[in-house]
């Protein structure tokens, strides 16, 4: 009973690993030029609009659950940074491109909806386990930009956050939602 | 932001998780660390007062929570299944460190009607009673834990039942072997209660420090209180102890707790002092 009340950092979860695994199946639609009108062929005027339509309409998805999950994460624990507490700092952008880019080469030679479904649910599985659900460059889009921090006690954690941190002293952070125990969200 | 750690039974690594941040769970204790009473087993606490134990960053039997530079984000959550395992609470509050001990009956897993804009029926969820003064407050600006009875927060400090003393059944008997005790009606060790353990560990000290040639007038000035209730005999110059209460009251003696008042000349017993200056 206990286990299926609602526990809102699972829904999380489950939603950030949505969006930093959807790409996988919107380069799989791509490269198949499976269109919306394809899927919903009883659908006449659909076949007006061109294929970049559906393209973009797919890649709205993803980019709306972020934003859905940038939302509930203020509902998530909190924690706080305080002046001192942070050891050194490094800018995380670009670490998102090597794992991006094994996922474009995956979705690129994967053939069939058949390979789709078990490789989209291996990934999706592993993601899920593993700490690396931040791995979502749609949080660039958002203006959020990503870090990686070791603090004083030489703990290393991953920091989303808005503002543009240089130092280890200008991390000073009263309201950072904590994702999981490796990764933070600041909020406004 | 406060913060709510706690510790959790039957795990040997990293046995410390945060529970939850940004929520006051105690209401401010607002103690004098001055105006506290340096722990003693024999002291009966006013109700507004606390033990004190200065210096406690220093002490072997400190918490890691206070002597390492806590910084709450090294804490994972507390996994749901662990939460009945608590042992205790510990709550960053300011500087200040709240500790609440966690008993099996302070966990409630009853069916209970909330009132809000409506009366809502809580199933039997887990709940932890959270009670209204904190077990032992560390205060870091003076470096002082304050704490109500050392018995509740000897699990949370493992160790600190040092400060506890309590004469052992060898001390207890050459204590009765002194030459100013006279043991009648078989009174023996076994019949020493344990509050007059207690007392007998403190008033040996008491006795090793007094000098040789006020021990008599240490014995006519108990005799001077007791009266017809403690037994002096003038030859031998001995008590005679033939039950509890009668070594309580030499005791007592030893420790110089009956005084007359200034005004007024009443006899009295102090069964709690505390040293003034």
């Amino acid at each position: 009973m206990d286990r299926l009340r609602f526990d809102l950092n699972f829904i999380f979860r489950i939603l950030l690993t949505f969006n930093a695994t959807s790409l996988l199946v919107i380069i799989f639609l791509v490269q198949k030029s499976y269109t919306v009108a394809y899927f919903l062929p009883s659908l006449h005027w659909l076949d007006q609009f061109p294929n970049a339509a559906s393209y973009i309409l797919y890649l709205t998805i993803p980019i709306l659950f972020t934003a859905l999950s940038l939302h509930l994460s203020s509902a998530l624990g909190r924690d706080e940074f305080k002046l001192g507490q942070v050891d050194s700092i490094e800018h995380a952008n670009n670490s998102f491109l090597p794992s991006y880019l094994g996922y474009f080469f995956v979705a690129l030679s994967v053939s069939n909806w058949e390979t789709l479904f078990f490789v989209y649910g291996v990934l999706f599985i592993f993601t899920f386990r593993s700490q690396a659900l931040y791995f979502n460059p749609l949080f660039l889009l958002f203006g959020y930009e990503f870090y990686n921090i070791t603090t004083t006690s030489k703990a290393s954690i991953f920091v989303i956050s808005r503002e543009k941190y240089k130092t280890p002293s200008d991390v000073v952070i009263a309201k950072a939602c904590r994702i999981n125990n490796y990764t933070f969200i600041e909020r406004d | 932001m406060d913060h709510v750690l706690v510790k959790v039974k039957k795990l040997r690594k990293k046995p410390i998780f945060k529970l939850i941040s940004d929520h006051t769970l105690f209401t401010g204790v607002d103690v004098d660390p001055a105006a506290c009473v340096p722990y003693n087993p024999d002291h009966n606490l006013d109700e507004e007062c606390w033990f004190k134990v200065e210096q406690f960053a220093r002490q072997t039997y400190c918490s890691e929570l206070i002597t390492s530079n806590l910084d709450v984000k090294d804490y994972e959550n507390l996994p749901r299944d662990k939460f009945p395992d608590i042992s205790y609470i510990c709550a960053l509050q300011g500087d200040d460190l709240y500790f609440q001990k966690v008993t099996p009956s302070l966990f409630l897993s009853r069916k209970t009607l909330i009132f809000g804009e409506v009366a809502k029926v809580e199933e039997d969820r887990l709940r932890l009673v959270v009670n209204a003064q904190p077990d032992a407050v560390y205060i870091s600006a003076a470096d002082v834990l304050v704490f109500k009875s050392l018995a509740t927060i000897s699990s949370i400090f493992p160790g600190i039942d040092e400060l506890y003393k309590e004469a052992t059944q060898e001390e207890v008997t050459q204590f009765l072997q002194e030459p100013f005790i006279a043991l009648q009606n078989d009174f023996n060790t076994d019949k020493v209660s344990k509050p007059n353990r207690k007392r007998i560990a403190l008033a040996m000290a008491t006795l090793a420090a007094l000098p040789e040639q006020d021990k008599e007038g240490m014995l006519s000035y108990i005799d001077g209180y007791c009266g017809d209730s403690l037994k002096f005999n003038q030859d031998s110059g001995m008590f005679d102890i033939s039950t509890d209460n009668e070594l309580k009251l030499l005791i007592y003696g030893i420790e110089q707790r009956f005084y007359t008042t200034q005004f007024g000349q009443e006899k009295r017993l102090a069964n709690s002092v505390q040293a003034l200056g």
